[in-house]
C-alpha cells in the first residue's frame, strides 16, 4: 500500500477564494467549518481528555472565528489563524476551570483495529509524553492531533519553519532514545 | 535517527497516542446549524429586552399569581420547585434570592476609545455583565495574521482583593467596536461594588490601543419594575397523539421508524412566553445498549388544525444555561396563539454505534480521478439492511477519497463512513445525505494518495421517523380567532423541487447574458479552483464564453466588458475580442470590483485594510474612499454614478450606507440587515432592494424585497426550509430577479440559479449555468 504524503510547502490558495467568500457570505463558513472541524476538535480532545470539554472548546472556536473573520486578512496560513483562536479559547477555558496547570496529555481510546499488545506497548510512550512539558506536548499536539502543516504552525507559534522542524525532530529523536533504554 | 529527519514509526505511534475520537455527529450537525443560523443572528444582540407578555414583578407572589393564570392550580406545585425567571439578553435567572442589577453605567474614555459597562444582572448562581468598546481606530489593530493580537479577557476584582475570571464570553464586533456578555461566579449578597479589569481591547495589537482599564462598577437592588418573564415548569408527558395529516405537495413519505425506536422519548420540561413566541426546553431520553449516543432533531410544529408554526433550536448559551445537562435541548417557537395542542416532532435522530460497521475494497495500485468500482456489500445498520453498490473517487480541494452510494431500508438516511485503514496522519472529512427513499450518498475524505486495500468504517448514522412531544399553550393564547400569521413565500421548496424535476423553457422576453463564478471544467468534481471559475453565459441557449480562473466576476452595463479578481489583481476583459488585462495599481487581494453605470470606473474592496476603493479600468485614478477597520461590503452604484452603496457592521446589523462620490460624505440608507454578511441587490432605477435574511423558523434565509421609497413592510419571495438562498441579481429592465439556491442536502452542494418574475412571482430554473451569477447585461 502505497502513502504519499500532502506537498508541504504548497500554499493553501485554494482556500482563499473560500475564505474571502465566507466573508463576504458568512453562511459559506461552513465550508471552512467542515474542513477545520475534526482537525480543531481533536487538538482540544489531546489537550482536554474528555468529549464535553472538547466540544465546549471546539463551538467556542468557531463561535469566535466567525465574529473574527470580517477582520482576517488571508496570507496563506487560515489554519494558523484558526489555531491562533483555539489556543486562546483553551486559555479561557482553563482559567474558568480555576486550573492552575493544563490537563494531562488525553489517555485516548486504543486506535481501530489495535491489538492488545500493541495497546500495551504504547504505555511507555504515553508516560514520556506526560513527562514533557507545555510547549513539546503542544508542538506534538498541533503536529500530530491537529495535523497541521510546519509552515502553519510556525506562522501560529511565530517562529522560523525550519526551526520548527529542527525542533520537533530534536524532540522526536529524543523520546526515540528515550524508548529504546526503556526496553533495554 | 539523526536529529533532521523524522522516524515515521515513531510518528505513526505519536499519532496513535495522541488520537482523539471523532466528535459525536450530533455535536458536528448541531454546531454546523448553529453556526449557519448565526450568520445570520437573532434579532435580539446582548442587553436588548424583548416586549414581553405582561409585565411581570419580581417577588413571589406574583409569579405564584401567574402561575395559576397560565398553567393551572394542578401544575402549582411543580412550577414552584423552581424558582427560575428569565430576562432577555441575560438569560435564566434565580429570583429565590433578590436579584441585583448595574446602579449606573459605568464607562471611561481614553485617546478617543470609549468602554462602557452598560448592565448587569447578580443573581444567587452567577453575574453577567455586558460591556462595549467603541471607537477603535483602524491603526490599534494588527496588520498582518502572524502578528500578535489581544485575546485576554477581562476580570472582576472584588473589594475583598478576589479576582474572578470570566466563566464565558459572547457577543461581537463590527470593526471600530465590540459589545461583550462575560459571565462571572456569582458575588457574594453583600458585595454591592467590583471593578471590571480590562487588560487590552479585543484582536487590537499589543501597545497599539491603551491597556489596563478598570472600570468602577456599582450594584443596587432590582428595581420592584424589572421586567423577567416565567420560566414555566411542564407537568410530565401527556400520552402522544398522532399528528396531524397534512395533505399536498409537501406531505412526505410514512416512515418506517415510530416509539419505541431506540426507546426514545422527547421530554418538555419548561416554557418561557416572549412577546412573539416562546422558548420551550426540554431534554431528549433513550435506551438502546447498541448505541453510545442518540440525539433527536425537532424539526416542526404543527397546531391542532394542522398547520406548521415556525420553530428552531435556540442557543442554550443564550439562555444563560452555559453547562447543559446531557441531552438538553431549547428551540424557540414563533407565534403566540395557537389552534389547539402543538404537536413537535423530531424527524431524524443521529446515532453512535458501539459496534462500528467495516468492509474493505482492493483500489489498485494507481486509481484514477472519477474511476468507480462496483462493490456489492451488504451491511446491517441496526436491524435494516444497507448495501453499498459502488465507490467513485473523488477530490475536496486538498482531500482525497470516495463518494459511496447505497440502498437501504428507507428508515437509514444516512451512513457515515471513514477511511480507517490506513491509519497514519491525515485530516479527514465525511458525511452522508439520504434522499427518505433509501438511496443513501456517503463520502471519505482524507489528505493522502491512497492505493492499494482500503478499511472503510461505519461509526455513525441517521434515521428517520416520528417521535413527538404534545405541548399545550397556556390557555389564554389558545383557540383564540385566528392563529398568528406566519409569512409565506411565494416560492417554496416543494414547488422549486417540482421545477426542477420538469423545467419550463424560460419565457420570452427573458434574454441577455450573465456572468459567473461557476463550473468551467465538467469533471464531475465538487466545485473546487480547478474547475470553477469565470464564465459568461447566454440566458436563453447554449452559448458561453470562458474567461478563466478567478472570482468575483461582474459585468459592464452594456455586456462588453467584464472585471474579475484574478490571483494577481483585478482583470477586465474585453468580451468582443477575448482581450484580458490586469488592472494596474491593483494588488492580489483586491476582490469584489463593480462596474459604475457608465462603465468609466471600478468599486473594490481591497482586503489588505478592508476599505473600499475606486480605480479606472486603466489603473489611473485610484482612490480610497473609506478609513476605518470595519469591513465594508460593496452593494451597488446609485443609478445616477453619483453614489456608491455599501454595508458595514455595526451593533444593530450590517448598516446600509450611501457614500457620495463627489463630497466623501457618508449617510444611512434607512435600513439595517440582520446577517453578517450581504446578499443584497438595488434595483436598476433604484428603487427596490432585494436581499437575503433570516426567516424565523427556518434554517434557510429568504429572500426579500423592500421598497426604498420606505413605508411598506418586506415582502418574502423565496424561503426554501432548510436550502440556502443567496445572490440576487437584477435583470436589466429591473421586471426579474435571479437568486442563487444551494441544496444543502447535497455531500457537495453547488449554487445553482432561479429566475423570478418580482409582480407575478412565476419562477423559472436557469439550468444552463451552475455557479453563483454575479451580473446581468442586455
Amino acid at each position: 500500500m502505497d502513502i504519499a504524503q500532502p506537498d508541504e510547502t504548497a500554499r493553501d490558495d485554494g482556500l482563499a477564494a473560500l475564505v474571502v467568500r465566507a466573508q463576504h457570505d458568512p453562511a459559506e463558513f461552513v465550508t471552512l467549518y467542515d474542513l477545520y472541524v475534526q482537525p480543531v476538535y481533536r487538538y482540544h480532545f489531546s489537550r482536554v481528555g474528555n468529549a464535553p470539554d472538547a466540544q465546549d472548546l471546539t463551538a467556542q472556536t468557531f463561535l469566535a472565528a466567525l465574529e473574527a473573520l470580517p477582520r482576517y486578512r488571508h496570507r496563506g496560513y487560515f489554519a494558523a489563524w484558526l489555531f491562533r483562536i483555539a489556543r486562546s479559547q483553551r486559555g479561557t477555558f482553563f482559567r474558568s476551570r480555576s486550573r492552575e496547570t493544563d490537563s494531562e496529555p488525553a489517555e485516548a481510546a486504543p486506535a481501530p483495529g489495535d491489538a492488545l499488545a500493541v495497546v500495551v506497548e504504547r504505555a511507555p510512550l504515553r508516560a514520556l509524553l506526560r513527562a514533557l512539558d507545555d510547549d513539546e506536548r503542544e508542538l506534538l499536539n498541533l503536529r500530530y492531533a491537529a495535523d497541521l502543516k510546519f509552515g502553519e504552525i510556525a506562522d501560529l507559534l511565530g517562529r522560523n519553519e525550519a526551526a520548527v522542524k529542527k525542533a520537533l525532530y530534536r524532540l522526536l529523536a529524543r523520546l526515540q532514545a528515550q524508548l529504546e533504554a526503556h526496553d533495554e | 535517527m539523526s536529529d533532521d529527519t523524522p522516524n515515521p514509526e515513531l510518528e505513526d505511534q505519536l499519532r496513535s497516542a495522541l488520537a482523539a475520537p471523532k466528535p459525536a455527529p450530533a455535536f458536528v450537525h448541531d454546531l454546523r446549524r448553529q453556526l449557519a443560523s448565526r450568520a445570520a443572528p437573532s434579532p435580539q444582540a446582548p442587553g436588548r429586552r424583548l416586549r414581553l407578555l405582561g409585565r411581570l414583578a419580581v417577588s413571589g407572589a406574583a409569579l405564584v399569581v401567574v402561575g395559576l393564570l397560565l398553567i393551572g392550580p394542578g401544575a402549582v406545585v411543580n412550577a414552584m420547585r423552581r424558582w427560575l425567571g428569565y430576562l432577555p439578553g441575560v438569560g435564566v435567572v434565580d429570583t429565590q434570592s433578590p436579584l441585583r442589577v448595574l446602579a449606573e453605567v459605568s464607562q471611561a474614555a481614553r485617546s478617543g476609545i470609549t468602554l462602557s459597562v452598560t448592565q448587569a444582572v447578580l443573581d444567587a448562581e452567577k453575574t453577567v455583565l455586558f460591556y462595549r468598546a467603541e471607537g477603535i481606530p483602524p491603526e490599534a489593530f494588527p496588520r498582518s495574521e502572524a502578528a500578535p493580537f489581544c485575546s485576554e479577557l477581562p476580570r472582576l476584582l472584588l473589594p475583598d482583593g478576589t479576582r474572578l475570571a470570566s466563566t464565558g464570553l459572547s457577543g461581537g464586533g463590527w470593526g471600530a467596536g465590540y459589545e461583550h456578555r462575560l459571565t462571572f461566579a456569582a458575588l457574594p449578597a453583600a458585595v454591592m461594588a467590583a471593578t471590571l479589569e480590562v487588560p487590552c481591547l479585543q484582536d487590537t495589537a499589543p501597545g497599539a490601543a491603551p491597556e489596563d482599564w478598570a472600570l468602577p462598577l456599582r450594584f443596587a437592588p432590582a428595581p420592584p419594575d424589572l421586567t423577567v418573564a416565567p420560566v414555566i415548569e411542564l407537568p410530565p408527558a401527556t400520552p402522544t397523539v398522532p399528528p396531524p395529516t397534512v395533505s399536498g405537495p409537501e406531505t412526505k413519505a410514512v416512515p418506517t421508524l415510530a416509539p419505541p425506536a431506540f426507546g426514545v422519548q422527547l421530554v418538555l420540561d419548561q416554557a418561557i412566553p416572549l412577546d412573539d413566541g416562546y422558548y420551550l426546553l426540554g431534554h431528549t431520553v433513550w435506551d438502546d445498549t447498541r448505541l453510545t449516543e442518540l440525539a433527536a432533531q425537532i424539526t416542526t410544529a404543527r397546531d391542532a388544525g394542522g398547520h406548521a408554526i415556525p420553530i428552531e433550536p435556540a442557543y442554550l448559551g443564550d439562555l444563560g444555561i452555559d453547562n447543559p445537562a446531557p441531552g438538553q435541548w431549547a428551540y424557540r417557537l414563533y407565534g403566540q396563539i395557537f389552534s389547539g395542542p402543538v404537536t413537535l416532532t423530531a424527524e431524524w435522530v443521529g446515532v453512535t454505534l458501539r459496534e462500528p460497521l467495516r468492509f474493505g475494497f482492493d483500489i489498485g495500485p494507481a486509481p484514477e480521478l472519477g474511476q468507480t468500482w462496483e462493490l456489492d456489500q451488504t451491511l446491517e445498520v441496526l436491524g435494516y439492511a444497507a448495501r453499498v453498490e459502488s465507490a467513485r473517487s473523488i477530490r475536496q480541494g486538498d482531500l482525497r477519497g470516495f463518494v459511496f452510494t447505497l440502498t437501504a431500508d428507507p428508515a437509514l438516511d444516512g451512513l457515515d463512513l471513514s477511511i480507517v485503514t490506513p491509519s497514519a496522519g491525515g485530516s479527514s472529512a465525511g458525511g452522508s445525505t439520504g434522499d427518505g427513499n433509501g438511496r443513501l450518498q456517503s463520502f471519505a475524505l482524507r489528505d493522502l494518495a491512497l492505493s492499494g486495500a482500503l478499511t472503510l468504517e461505519a461509526r455513525t448514522a441517521r434515521l428517520i421517523g416520528e417521535w413527538t412531544v404534545v405541548w399545550t399553550p397556556p390557555a389564554a393564547t389558545t383557540n383564540a380567532p385566528a392563529p398568528t400569521a406566519v409569512p409565506q413565500a411565494c416560492l417554496t421548496l416543494g414547488t422549486w423541487k417540482q421545477l426542477l424535476a420538469d423545467p419550463p423553457a424560460l419565457p420570452a422576453g427573458v434574454a441577455g447574458r450573465v456572468i459567473a463564478y461557476g463550473r468551467i471544467v465538467d469533471d464531475g468534481q465538487a466545485p473546487s479552483p480547478e474547475n470553477y471559475g469565470v464564465l459568461v453565459a447566454v440566458l436563453a441557449g447554449a452559448d458561453r464564453q470562458v474567461l478563466g480562473p478567478g472570482v468575483w466576476p461582474a459585468l459592464a452595463a452594456d455586456g462588453r466588458r467584464a472585471a474579475y479578481a484574478g490571483q494577481d489583481g483585478l482583470h477586465v476583459v474585453n468580451l468582443d475580442s477575448g482581450e484580458d488585462r490586469l488592472v494596474p495599481n491593483t494588488r492580489p487581494s483586491d476582490y469584489h470590483p463593480l462596474w459604475s453605470p457608465d462603465g468609466a470606473q471600478l468599486a473594490f474592496v481591497r482586503v489588505d485594510d478592508l476599505n473600499v476603493y475606486v480605480i479606472a479600468p486603466d489603473g489611473t485614478g485610484l482612490r480610497r474612499l473609506t478609513n476605518d477597520p470595519a469591513f465594508e461590503q460593496l452593494l451597488a452604484w446609485s443609478p445616477d454614478g453619483a453614489g456608491l452603496y455599501f454595508s458595514q457592521p455595526s451593533a444593530d446589523g450590517q448598516a446600509v450606507k450611501v457614500l457620495d462620490l463627489a463630497t466623501g460624505a457618508v449617510t444611512d440608507a434607512g435600513l439595517v440587515l440582520q446577517g453578517k454578511g450581504l446578499a443584497a441587490a438595488l434595483s436598476p432605477d433604484g428603487r427596490w432592494l432585494a436581499y437575503v435574511e433570516r426567516v424565523p423558523g427556518q434554517l434557510g434565509g429568504g429572500l426579500y424585497l423592500i421598497s426604498r421609497a420606505g413605508g411598506a413592510e418586506p415582502r418574502l419571495l423565496v424561503q426554501l426550509e432548510h436550502w440556502a438562498v443567496t445572490g440576487p441579481v437584477w435583470s436589466p429592465d429591473g421586471e426579474w430577479l435571479r437568486v442563487g439556491i444551494v441544496d444543502t442536502d447535497q455531500f457537495a452542494p453547488h449554487e445553482t440559479s432561479a429566475i423570478l418574475n418580482v409582480r407575478t412571482c412565476a419562477a423559472f430554473p436557469l439550468t444552463t449555468v451552475e455557479g453563483a451569477v454575479m451580473g446581468w447585461a442586455p
